[in-house]
């Protein structure tokens, strides 16, 4: 039904995101687009929906149906998107007006994209509801009203409102709970069945697609390096990327590996003569340097790969097992009974309801909960930035709730902050040596130790020290990068406690295991105690040494990860446990 | 939670007032720096200061008197020239104060207690309520007629719109996330606005002064247009007041006697114009067009 052959397609003239990409979707299959960002997996869509911004260009041909859809003037899109290609945009769930009832803005779309009369369309609207499993209360809501997941529900409702052939979701799960994450996508999956369309999900997520998908696309610098059946690919994939990428997915299962890939993507610009992936592949030989291997039949897919026929192994750098338990004697955070209640005129919100947390030096604790259940203020407590309704917060020694002014910014420089955006928590004017040297300054630090601490902090994160990196701004860091200068940035006033606020949670899939790897060294070597506060149970499994579930503001489950996750004592921790499990079978 | 395709999308960086301004912005950045060194050096190439009487009333334009004599044979060229300085004085001044007054104001009332926050908000709505020229008119012919007066009574009635504007800037930098890292190291309140929020909140300061500026230099011309300001002192207000006085208006020195100084008020601030739509279009992400 939609058939891509040799797309090249870009943002600038000269700059191609996308380098011959050919893809087939048939009716009624669910093709799954993998890649990590730069990898060209969204511009595809862009493509497909007629959405490439002005100075964007394409080349080659993709035909929905028989009908050209490159180089297609936009009043020749009004009779195609929407009505027989529906759109889930990327953080569709945001988009819908904040002023219009639900029911309102499915009877328009209704009514744009066919010729129901008004009655007909309030009928139809009901009916779009029910298909994607919301009560029709939900009509007389506005979007405020819903949680992210229903959100996410009517927006797919809208994609469905023209009564597509093919539905390209972008980034569909986008910014929901793990939990909510497995339902949208056995929800897509199931209308392909009962409303009988294709699916292209555009996804960075490999494994929560596997069982989903009839085939899997793998993308990486603008190609497809692997294209394979989505019930082989776990067992059968030959690109070393491929590999990559499912280990470095967190599983919950203990036993199994959680790996990084080294280095990051290529930027659009690079001019690589051989294989783009040669760079950061473990089994890369001379040819992979010199020539691009091309889409070769190989097993029951596609792979384009020299070293494919070798059958090795590629070994990626694992994520080191936790060390054994703290004793307790050694304690540096001490949490109890801490509360946060926050007010407003129109309701009262409890953000923690009486917590009590330990963290021992050298330990990780890796603080786990969706969002909303209390795990970031847990952090701002404790960084001095939120003070608590009332309990108790000690660290090391020092009852930080009570403390003000002066004293308190003295016990906020021996805590280390690492924020969760690494786009938004470097400022964009300063250069890596300034970024660095902040805290040496706030600190009162003797200018002539600044060069040789700022250097150790930088080579504790993994990077490297020249000048011509200290002079970087920002903006010329890649993703992996600025987390990395945000973690020298924490360590460099030596701090006794790191607090690692979603640290993952916006690097590429391939880059995270990297950042957990760091944090265990430092762990270990500096005896640095660790908070590592994440929404993704498979990546505290593997990082931490013991894990708290939050939930609601309440610890619902505490223990050594192996624990937690075979014998869970809260019927959440199980159901967190069963999601993750779901996605790696 | 995830957000797997974070696009690079930095601000405008500060790579030159080229980029800042823009086309647009540059010609009005070019037409008002000519207005500057008018008003610098221009009183120094005429021959007169246009105060004394050089020819015969109503004097016809000829060469070294291009734009010929008032009622009394001032010199009219010269008057425009040196009242250039004048008119871009008080414009300049009560932006700089306004300026001055909207960074402090704004940045009290936005990081301060919320007792100060709520007095300053108050007060300067209260300044937005009140009907601006007619209390400049009565305030003139109490407070009479110098030009501290002048400038002093201006930037009071123009702070707070500016205010209001610097506080929501300061607000917003103060949840963002360079800043909340900040904070978690343990910097005071100076260094997070000198170093965090000022990155934030300076590009903010270039469209509220030159606002303040067009503002101040329309209030001022008014003001002298109705006699109101100090009438000894060329200024371009003050040249159209005796040009109304004389009636020159209705008679055939309409083209050389109110026309240039009102030319040249239309000029600056269409100059000042420029420069504060290009500036507000790169630095507020709402008027930046969508790439």
């Amino acid at each position: 039904m939609l058939e891509i052959d040799d797309l090249y397609t870009g943002y600038a003239a000269g700059l191609a995101a996308v380098r011959g990409v050919d893809l087939r979707v048939d009716r009624g299959e669910v093709l799954a687009l993998v890649g990590e960002s730069g990898s060209g997996k969204s511009t595809v869509a862009k493509v497909v929906l007629g959405l490439l911004p002005d100075g964007g260009w394409a080349t080659g041909s993709a035909r929905f149906d028989g009908t050209e859809l490159v180089g297609r003037p936009e009043s020749g899109w009004r009779s195609l998107r929407g009505n027989r290609i529906g759109a889930i945009p990327q953080g569709a769930m945001g988009g819908l007006s904040p002023v219009h009832r639900i029911e309102a803005q499915l009877v328009e779309a209704v009514r744009l994209h066919t010729t129901a009369s008004r009655p007909a369309a309030t009928a139809r609207a009901r009916e779009l509801v029910r298909l994607v499993h919301l009560d029709t209360s939900v009509l007389r809501a506005y979007p405020h009203q819903l949680s992210g997941g229903m959100r996410q529900r009517v927006a797919i409702a809208l994609a469905l409102a023209g009564e597509p052939a093919l539905v390209v979701a972008d980034e569909p799960t986008t910014g929901l709970d793990l939990i909510t994450q497995e339902r949208v996508l056995d929800l897509l999956v199931e209308l392909r069945s009962t409303q009988d369309i294709a699916l292209l999900v555009i996804s960075h997520d490999l494994p929560a697609l596997l069982r989903r998908a009839d085939r899997v696309a793998v993308m990486y610098a603008g190609k497809v390096v692997e294209l394979r059946s989505a019930d082989v690919i776990r067992n059968e994939c030959v690109h070393p990327y491929t590999k990559g990428l499912l280990a470095a997915s967190a599983s919950v299962e203990p036993d199994a590996e959680w790996s990084a890939i080294p280095g990051s993507a290529p930027p659009l610009d690079t001019d690589l003569r051989g294989c783009r992936f040669a760079p950061r592949c473990p089994v890369a030989v001379d040819a992979c340097h010199d020539s691009e291997p091309v889409l070769v039949q190989l097993g029951t897919g596609l792979s384009a790969c020299h070293r494919s026929g070798d059958g090795l192994a590629p070994g990626f750098p694992s994520v080191p097992r936790c060390g054994p338990a703290q004793e307790a004697a050694n304690q540096l955070v001490r949490v109890s009974d801490l509360r946060v209640t926050f007010r407003s005129r129109r309701r009262t919100t409890h953000a923690l309801r009486g917590v009590d947390l330990s963290v021992a030096r050298g330990e990780i604790v890796g603080l786990v909960g969706e969002s909303g259940s209390g795990k970031t203020t847990m952090g701002r407590v404790l960084l001095g930035l939120q003070a608590p309704t009332s309990g108790q917060a000690e660290i090391d020694g020092v009852e930080i709730t009570t403390l003000r002014g002066r004293r308190l910014r003295a016990t906020q420089r021996r805590v280390g902050f690492v924020h969760q955006d690494p786009y938004a928590s470097l400022h964009p004017g300063m250069n890596v040596r300034a970024l660095i040297a902040e805290p040496l300054k706030l600190g009162a630090v003797p200018r002539d130790q600044w060069n040789e601490r700022s250097a150790s902090a930088l080579s504790a994160a993994g990077l490297p020290t020249d000048e011509e990196f200290l002079r970087r701004l920002p903006a010329r860091l890649s993703g992996g990068q600025r987390q990395r200068v945000a973690i020298a940035r924490a360590l460099v006033a030596d701090p006794i406690l790191l607090i690692a606020d979603e640290a993952t949670s916006m690097l590429d899939v391939s880059t995270r295991a990297g950042i957990a790897t760091t944090l265990r060294r430092l762990a270990t070597e500096r005896q640095l105690a660790v908070l590592f506060i994440t929404h993704d149970l498979g990546e505290a499994m593997h990082a931490c040494d013991r894990l708290v579930v939050l939930r609601q503001g309440e610890v619902v489950d505490t223990g050594p990860p192996a624990r937690i996750v075979t014998e869970p004592e809260h019927t959440y921790t199980a159901e967190l446990v069963e999601a993750g499990r779901r996605r790696t079978l | 939670m995830t957000t797997p395709d974070p696009s690079p999308d930095p601000p405008p960086s500060g790579t030159g007032l080229r980029q800042l301004l823009g086309p647009a912005g540059l010609v009005g950045a070019g037409i008002f720096s000519v207005l500057l060194i008018m008003a610098l050096v221009g009183p120094l190439l005429v021959s007169n200061n246009g105060i004394s009487p050089v020819a015969d009333p109503w004097a016809e334009p000829r060469p070294g008197l291009w734009l010929g004599g008032d009622d009394v044979g001032k010199d009219l060229f010269a008057q425009l020239i040196v009242g250039t300085r004048a008119s871009l004085f008080v414009g300049v001044a009560v932006a700089l104060v306004v300026t001055a007054f909207a960074a402090l104001i704004g940045g009290a009332a936005a990081v301060g207690p919320r007792w100060l926050n709520a007095v300053l908000m108050r007060l300067a709505d209260v300044v937005l309520t009140l009907p601006t020229l007619p209390l400049l008119i009565v305030a003139a012919a109490f407070l009479g007629r110098g030009v501290g007066i002048r400038i002093a009574l201006l930037a009071v009635l123009a702070w707070a719109g500016p205010a209001r504007i610097i506080r929501a800037g300061v607000m917003s930098a103060w949840s963002s996330a360079h800043l909340e890292v900040a904070r978690a190291m343990g910097a005071n309140a100076w260094h997070l606005l000198v170093r965090h929020a000022s990155y934030v909140v300076g590009p903010l300061l270039i469209p509220v002064f030159v606002r303040a500026a067009m503002g101040a230099v329309i209030a001022d011309a008014s003001l002298s247009f109705l006699g109101l300001g100090d009438p000894t002192v060329p200024s371009w207000g003050t040249s159209l007041f005796w040009a109304s006085t004389n009636g020159a208006f209705l008679t055939d020195a309409w083209a050389r006697w109110p026309l240039p100084p009102g030319l040249a008020i239309t000029v600056t601030v269409i100059a000042l114009g420029l420069i504060g739509v290009a500036v507000e279009e790169r630095i507020n992400p709402v008027l930046r067009k969508v790439r």
